[in-house]
């Protein structure tokens, strides 16, 4: 029988996922680019990363009431404070407390101009992320599948915390300068994209593959089709990724005006997709078996 | 057609919902079996994990009326991978056995498996 915490645990995941690698995908894009992009694009990724941290804030305790409402099965569960004890005292609370610090740290970042900026910055991103990795099935197989997926969840931030300032720059782009400086800042994502993109695939498909087992796992349970869908669709944002790469990035470099709004378009497709991604990667995380402890 | 931001909630609450109906119960075995047919009453209900488990709720009720069985709460809030329900004696019927629980990662799993009682 289904209940509504089959739709709130994922979609609380999800409206996390978003907040984790807006804030600290947010900040890595800060760290690396800010001297290079203009100031309205620097202010409108200042503005995303407090959202993110603010509305992760709220998300990790929606969380936990959402998964002591699942534990006891009512409403007034989400309120109980033996229910929320008890998930206070597993992986997930770890977890939460982490990833709270980690969002509380980049609320007071965006506040205080102080010396140590950067590598508070780099600290807060790693907490946010490390939270995931305290809590859920990476906890259960021994320390590889933990730091296979930190490389993961580092790469995926890198990626996704960029798509909302380039796309914010494509808009602005409308003279020489902010031309050029979208094409920089464009050219040295690729580039930096080239050598983050393979650790990610080869850590996700690594963690994967320790998760299921075995092949036949993979095609035979609800846990590895999953998984299955959501590599097909990494496959297609990686496509979106290289048409940038190779085809719009060198009409930026040429100066063609076009290429801004081509590039605008391709970024809009690469959000959808990464949605689609998330979606896959919270029902993995909260709706699904693995198939080598269940009985698949 | 063009897509509104509305269609894709619907679609992703939709594989919310989807996804939760075909996911498969972590438990490993349970005893009586999910839809066995049993000609004695069981005196205990066993139930393994498939790692370390805090049974958090556990209900049995019988299918003709949705009476709830009174059980006691001994096997709650124990963290194992076998737990045992003991049960006073059942009457002939259809019983379903609804539980919750938190594994040892962290993800709160649930079930429910039923068995029938009908002496031959």
């Amino acid at each position: 029988m289904m209940e509504i915490w089959d739709i709130l645990q994922p979609l609380i995941k999800l409206c996390l996922y978003l907040a984790m690698f807006g804030a600290a995908g947010g900040l890595i894009f800060e760290v690396l680019f800010r001297r290079r992009v203009p100031d309205a694009t620097a202010i409108h990724a200042s503005r995303l990363i407090s959202i993110a941290a603010w509305a992760g804030l709220v998300l990790v305790g929606a969380r936990l009431a959402v998964a002591a409402g699942s534990l006891g099965g009512d409403l007034a569960s989400m309120t109980d404070p033996v229910l929320l004890g008890l998930v206070m005292k597993s992986p997930l609370g770890l977890s939460s407390v982490v990833a709270g610090i980690g969002f509380a740290m980049i609320t007071v970042i965006g506040r205080v101009k102080a010396r140590g900026e950067q590598a508070a910055r780099i600290v807060a991103a790693a907490t946010v992320l490390l939270s995931l990795t305290v809590v859920g099935h990476a906890t259960t197989l021994g320390a590889i599948t933990g730091v296979l997926l930190a490389l993961h969840l580092a790469g995926v931030a890198f990626w996704l915390g960029a798509l909302l300032p380039l796309r914010q720059m494509c808009g602005a782009a409308g003279d020489a300068d902010s031309m050029a400086m979208l094409a920089d800042v464009a050219d040295r994502f690729g580039r930096n994209a080239q050598r983050v993109v393979p650790v990610l695939i080869v850590a996700g498909v690594a963690y994967a593959a320790i998760l299921t087992g075995s092949v036949a796992a993979m095609l035979t349970s609800g846990y590895g089709l999953a998984l299955l869908v959501k590599i097909g669709l990494v496959a297609g944002l990686l496509g979106l990724a290289a048409r940038n790469r190779f085809r719009i990035v060198p009409a930026l470099q040429a100066g063609d005006l076009s290429a801004a709004l081509r590039l605008r378009r391709t970024i809009d497709r690469e959000i959808l997709v990464a949605m689609a991604v998330l979606v896959m990667s919270s029902l993995l995380t909260t709706s699904l078996t693995l198939p080598m402890r269940g009985m698949e | 057609m063009r897509f509104h931001p509305a269609h894709y909630v619907v679609l992703v609450i939709g594989l919310f919902l989807s996804v939760a109906a075909v996911a498969h119960s972590p438990l490993t075995a349970v005893s009586p079996a999910d839809g066995a047919r049993l000609a004695t009453a069981p005196e205990t209900i066993e139930m393994r994990f498939s790692g370390p488990s805090r049974l958090v709720r556990f209900t049995l009720a019988t299918e003709a009326d949705g009476a709830s069985v009174e059980l006691d709460d001994s096997h709650l809030m124990i963290e194992a991978v076998d737990h045992t329900v003991t049960l006073p004696a059942l009457a002939n019927g259809r019983y379903t056995a609804s539980w919750r629980a938190m594994g040892e990662d962290g993800h709160v799993i649930k079930g429910r498996f039923s068995f029938t009682i009908a002496p031959r």
